[in-house]
């Protein structure tokens, strides 16, 4: 059943939108929501540029991403078919799904508080007819039939991440069918023609990820202060101070989601889910570092809790690098085991070494920084990021030698500008965008 | 769940058979039904969102009556049609039956409409109807005049072209169908030429697009004329055998240099010469002409002249060559055939008054006398959108005392009525349709019983007529008394003079029309006065005041003294995504065609220090409204586009800025010469 799929013909779509109103019909959507969508390239025709639209939806892939991304065992395959299902009814509405998969195939509904998908219209494919969108399609543009998997489809719109999707592509070179024509009619210019785009919220972004961000960060703030307890074995202080903030974390995470009351789900796919593995270690790492607190700081508790933490954040990292980065630098500057490192040193007398890992830190947010676009919001926060975050801290240890808390403070505002940043910086490759980037020709006719 | 087999009614070219689901009397799903050859894979996003329009929650079950502050309350059928009968029986007493204007447009194409005029002309007395059309007439009766009628090859033919040439059609958007044998054309090494203002979807793998001013294709045509005939690139023998007038169209092309042409078009030498080139070199062609740009005052002799480049070099009656532009070869149950069905009567008969414009709807409703107009009633339609001028015909309809209107929904013009009926829609009646693009007789068939109170306008006649007093006996043979047999013995009866064509085979699907020629014009008959195809007409002169031969005239508004004031030209194209005012209520159909915009040039709108996404206010001295810019290259520098078909409800109706003239023959509707002024509104 693997070698059914769809197969697309650039050159016969012409944005039409009829596969979108028949998966509607079939499958019930409510908009705005859509599970099959069109994105044009080209839609202002901007002169000596081709224009081509692409009808895409979820491609069921043979390495589904979705599936294994997801915390909760919401996808499942389906045995008959190879149809890659989404049961709502299991998912947590984490969103992680719409982060894996390059087709931007699942939909978070927000009023459902879950994601919807393309079920590959299972039931039709069951009883031997195709999918309604390829069923519908007046044009013969997009069919379901034989097809070969193949990875790495270097066409217009499609992500070259490896998950082997079950759609060929066809006639992808119409992109670059141009007319003869007059470019003086056209409002052509030889400097600058302009590509307006539909501004399209990021799918990752501070103002919807903030939770996270503290989470993530609390994390490494919470390794870090149990690994300073390597070097300080004094009986743990803050103990309170150091579970609410635990609490805090964890509570904020679950609320993120769009079903909270299944937040127990999460750890369910643990075995290829960065997400599941990152909530359980912490689960475990947060466990242990309680007994450290409260029960028993001896340097084997310790030790096993440092490790459960460097694993969790091993894990952090693992979630992310899932998503497409918008910086250059090969680690953030607000990576959470730089962080945690940074972040447990200022706590011992090594402050340092401390001040080491915060110039590497400030050297890479500057690398980072002088490829942004600047618009004052921005100025404000990595000025506050740079001096109070770094520099403030670097100079108290250095000349001033004041108190720790004077030092630790003005750190975490900076992390967490950092932090924050890091969710602008992170982006998915969808079609839109991947549609968007392909060049303009510019050469004359 | 059943399963049926229905064809789409809509005034489109597609015509699309469908299979059609159906579960518990509601109408489930939309599929498509290969046996049609010009519609085999399915139909358009409309066609497919039939599902939600019948079963729409904004659909009108019941009859509704205007109450207090523009509201309506649902009224029984016996209030309402005792209401209109009452109003009808006085009108008739006080001023005569010709007080009241029945006004029915191309909502819903079928046989059984004729049942409308009967009741409008038998029992009610007579009535005042309108003459011509908002469509096609002056481009049908150019080929009329040029070809003797309005026929063309089969659509699939079209694969057997080597040169396609759209001018001024946007299939991809108009008639997506008709894409396939593009395609196919394409793929076995034919070309594609496109001649439209704008650069659209259909133009994706043209070679050649030529961007003429609106309403200049005349002069465009006539240039490339020129330039064939010069070069020797035209077909002696079918010309010799077939063709009335050419030598003297060969003297009257001479004036018309690609110079003159390119001074009036903004089309550059080399480029109409390029054009030329290919009509003159590339065979076979099928030429595909629009709709759009004959509704100018001079659309009738564009087409002509357009037609001309066909005949010139022998493109008509082969296979893979032809105009394309209507195909009334399915309207075979029809007396008299387009456009001269729109034509007003040359001896009036005292009972039916056919003097009203379509084109100008308003100002003649408004002008009319002896007896001036009471009431109107609006079925099929929704002029308040779709007629020129808007402002007018709104002013003559809140003229009137007294407005029925028989609709689906609260469209502009419903919600201008006294009484609102609710109307059937294409899945609670069976009937017949033909299609003026593919060959076929259809049956349109009733799959599902009417939703909520919803009667067939069959039905509401009858019971109107009984209202009025005439008894059962006094009907029969004119009405169709309630019911499915009524209209299944008048659709049998229709089908009883063609042997092809029967009940039982429509019910399975498609027939082609009886008398169908594959080919058109293969026999080379041509049905004009001297039987040749008449590249000049006398016809043309002494019926439309024309000249014999095609010319370019300048159309009215388009050059003269308002180019300043108004410096864009307006156009206003269907989009894909409704039949003219039908479907953009949908929330399917919002979700894909967003808000309203109007698109412009990237150097118009610089020049007015307007943005993408800016909101601004499109105007000229007939009207004026707010809407948001769309920059596009794809619009000709000097003019905006703005698709017709919003309802003013929605926030645009674009034809406040349209004026009501008619074209140069035919009767049809030259509302498309638009001039117009946009400047950037700020927001507060």
């Amino acid at each position: 059943m693997d070698n059914k799929g769809f197969i697309f013909d650039y050159s016969k779509c012409v944005g039409c939108h009829a596969c979108l109103v028949a998966c509607y019909n079939e499958n019930h959507t409510q908009p705005p929501i859509s599970w099959r969508q069109v994105q044009p390239f080209n839609k202002q025709k901007v002169p000596l540029s081709g224009f081509i639209n692409l009808s895409i939806a979820c491609n069921h892939c043979l390495d589904a991403p979705c599936l294994k991304a997801c915390p909760a065992n919401a996808y499942q395959k389906d045995s008959e078919t190879g149809a890659i299902i989404h049961h709502a009814e299991k998912c947590i509405g984490c969103t992680y799904c719409t982060w894996a998969c390059p087709f931007d195939a699942p939909q978070y509904n927000k009023r459902k508080g879950v994601v919807e998908k393309c079920n590959f219209c299972n039931e039709r494919l069951k009883i031997e007819q195709i999918t309604a969108c390829s069923n519908a399609c007046p044009t013969g543009a997009l069919l379901f039939n034989d097809i070969e998997v193949v990875d790495m489809q270097n066409v217009p719109g499609i992500s070259q991440k490896s998950t082997r999707p079950r759609i060929n592509f066809k006639n992808s070179e119409v992109v670059n069918s141009i007319p003869l024509m007059d470019l003086n009619a056209s409002g052509y210019s030889a400097q600058k023609n302009t590509r307006y785009l539909v501004d399209k919220e990021s799918k990752i972004n501070a103002l919807k990820e903030w939770p996270l961000a503290i989470f993530t960060l609390i994390s490494s703030l919470l390794v870090g202060w149990i690994a300073y307890f390597l070097f300080d074995r004094r009986e743990p202080q803050f103990g309170i101070l150091y579970a609410t903030l635990g609490f805090v974390a964890m509570a904020l995470s679950s609320l993120h989601l769009g079903k909270p009351f299944r937040a127990y789900r999460a750890i369910i796919n643990f075995r290829t889910s960065w997400l599941s593995r990152e909530i359980l270690l912490f689960m475990f790492f947060a466990g242990s570092s309680l007994i450290v607190f409260f029960v028993n700081s001896s340097i084997l508790v310790v030790s096993i809790s440092v490790v459960l933490g460097a694993l969790l954040l091993v894990s952090i990292e693992y979630v992310y690098a899932i998503a497409d980065k918008n910086y250059s630098t090969p680690i953030h500057s607000a990576n959470t085991i730089l962080t945690a490192v940074t972040f447990g040193l200022l706590l011992t007398d090594y402050k340092t070494i401390a001040v080491g890992f915060i110039v590497l830190k400030a050297i890479l947010y500057i690398v980072r920084y002088a490829r942004k676009d600047i618009y004052t919001l921005s100025v404000i926060f990595s000025f506050a990021r740079f001096f109070v975050g770094c520099m403030m801290p670097i100079v108290s240890i250095l000349l001033l030698e004041i108190s720790t808390s004077l030092v630790i403070i003005p750190f975490i505002a900076g992390e967490l500008i950092d932090r924050l940043e890091f969710y602008n910086e992170l982006h998915v490759d969808t079609p839109y965008i991947l549609m968007n980037m392909l060049p303009s020709k510019v050469e004359k006719l | 769940m059943k399963e049926f087999i229905t064809a789409c009614p809509r005034n489109c070219y597609s015509t699309c058979s469908l299979k059609v689901f159906v579960d518990n009397n509601k109408v489930v799903n939309v599929e498509p039904l290969p046996k049609n050859l010009a519609t085999p894979n399915g139909v358009c996003l409309k066609g497919l969102s039939y599902v939600e329009r019948a079963n729409s929650k904004d659909r009108i079950l019941y009859p509704h009556k205007r109450v207090a502050n523009g509201k309506f309350k649902r009224i029984s059928w016996d209030d309402a049609l005792d209401l209109i009968a009452t109003k009808l029986t006085t009108l008739k007493k006080e001023y005569g039956s010709q007080s009241v204007l029945f006004y029915a447009a191309s909502g819903m194409s079928g046989l059984l409409n004729e049942i409308s005029g009967r009741f409008w002309r038998q029992i009610y007395g007579g009535v005042t109807a309108v003459y011509g059309n908002l469509c096609w007439p002056a481009g049908l009766e150019a080929t009329r005049l040029t070809l003797g009628e309005n026929k063309h090859n089969v659509p699939w033919d079209l694969a057997n072209a080597k040169l396609v040439v759209l001018w001024g059609k946007n299939p991809a958007e108009s008639n997506i169908h008709e894409m396939i044998p593009i395609g196919s054309a394409l793929d076995n090494g034919g070309k594609l030429v496109v001649i439209d203002p704008r650069r659209t979807e259909s133009t994706q793998r043209a070679e050649l697009l030529i961007q003429p001013y609106p309403s200049t294709d005349a002069a465009l045509a006539l240039a490339v004329a020129n330039i064939i005939i010069k070069n020797g690139w035209i077909d002696r023998g079918f010309i010799a055998e077939n063709v009335l007038g050419f030598d003297g169209f060969k003297e009257h092309v001479l004036q018309f240099t690609p110079d003159w042409a390119s001074n009036i078009t903004g089309v550059p030498v080399d480029l109409i010469e390029k054009l030329a080139w290919y009509i003159g070199n590339v065979k076979p062609m099928t030429l595909i002409p629009g709709y759009g740009m004959q509704r100018y005052t001079n659309g009738g002799q564009t087409v002509r002249a357009i037609l001309a480049l066909s005949v010139i070099t022998g493109n008509i009656g082969k296979q893979g060559a032809c105009w394309h532009y209507a195909n009334l070869q399915s309207y075979v149950f029809d007396d008299v055939l387009e456009p001269l069905c729109y034509y007003p009567p040359e001896k009036p008969d005292g009972i039916t008054r056919r003097s009203i414009s379509t084109a100008r709807l308003g100002l003649d409703m408004i002008n009319t006398k002896d007896p001036e107009l009471k009431m109107v009633w609006v079925e099929r339609g929704n002029p308040l959108t779709q007629n020129p001028d808007t402002n007018t015909v709104l002013k003559a309809f809140r003229k009137l005392d007294f407005r029925v209107v028989v609709e689906q929904f609260f469209t502009d013009t419903a919600l201008e009525a006294d009484i609102v009926l609710p109307a059937k829609n294409m899945f609670e009646q069976t009937d017949i349709i033909g299609s003026y693009w593919n060959p076929y007789v259809q049956l349109r068939q009733k799959v599902v019983e009417p939703a909520g109170e919803v009667k067939p306008e069959t039905e509401i006649y009858y019971l109107l007529a009984k209202k009025l007093g005439f008894t059962d006996e006094q009907l029969n043979g004119i009405l169709l008394p309630p019911g499915d047999v009524s209209v299944e013995d008048f659709l049998k009866e229709k089908l009883a003079l063609f042997p092809s064509l029967s009940f039982e085979a429509l019910r399975q699907g498609p027939l082609l029309a009886p008398g169908l020629q594959e080919i058109a014009f293969s026999d080379f008959k041509f049905n004009t006065p001297s039987g040749k195809i008449e590249l000049s007409s006398i016809q043309a002169k002494e019926k439309w005041g024309v000249n014999s031969f095609p010319t370019y005239d300048s159309a009215i508004e388009i050059e003269d003294e308002l180019k300043d004031q108004f410096p864009l030209l307006l156009m206003s194209p269907n989009t894909k995504n409704r039949i003219h005012s039908q479907f953009g209520n949908l929330e399917i159909i919002k979700m894909v065609s967003g808000p309203p915009t109007i698109s412009m040039n990237p150097v118009d709108a610089e020049t007015r220090k307007i943005k993408n996404g800016d909101l601004v206010e499109v105007f000229n001295r007939r009207g004026r409204f707010s809407i948001t810019a769309e920059i596009s290259y794809g619009v000709r520098i000097g003019c905006v586009v703005i698709p017709n078909g919003w309802w003013k409800t929605q926030g645009v109706s674009v034809n406040c800025l349209s004026i009501g003239r008619e074209t140069d023959m035919g009767h049809g509707s030259a509302f498309h010469n638009n001039r117009v002024e946009v400047i950037r509104v700020n927001r507060k």
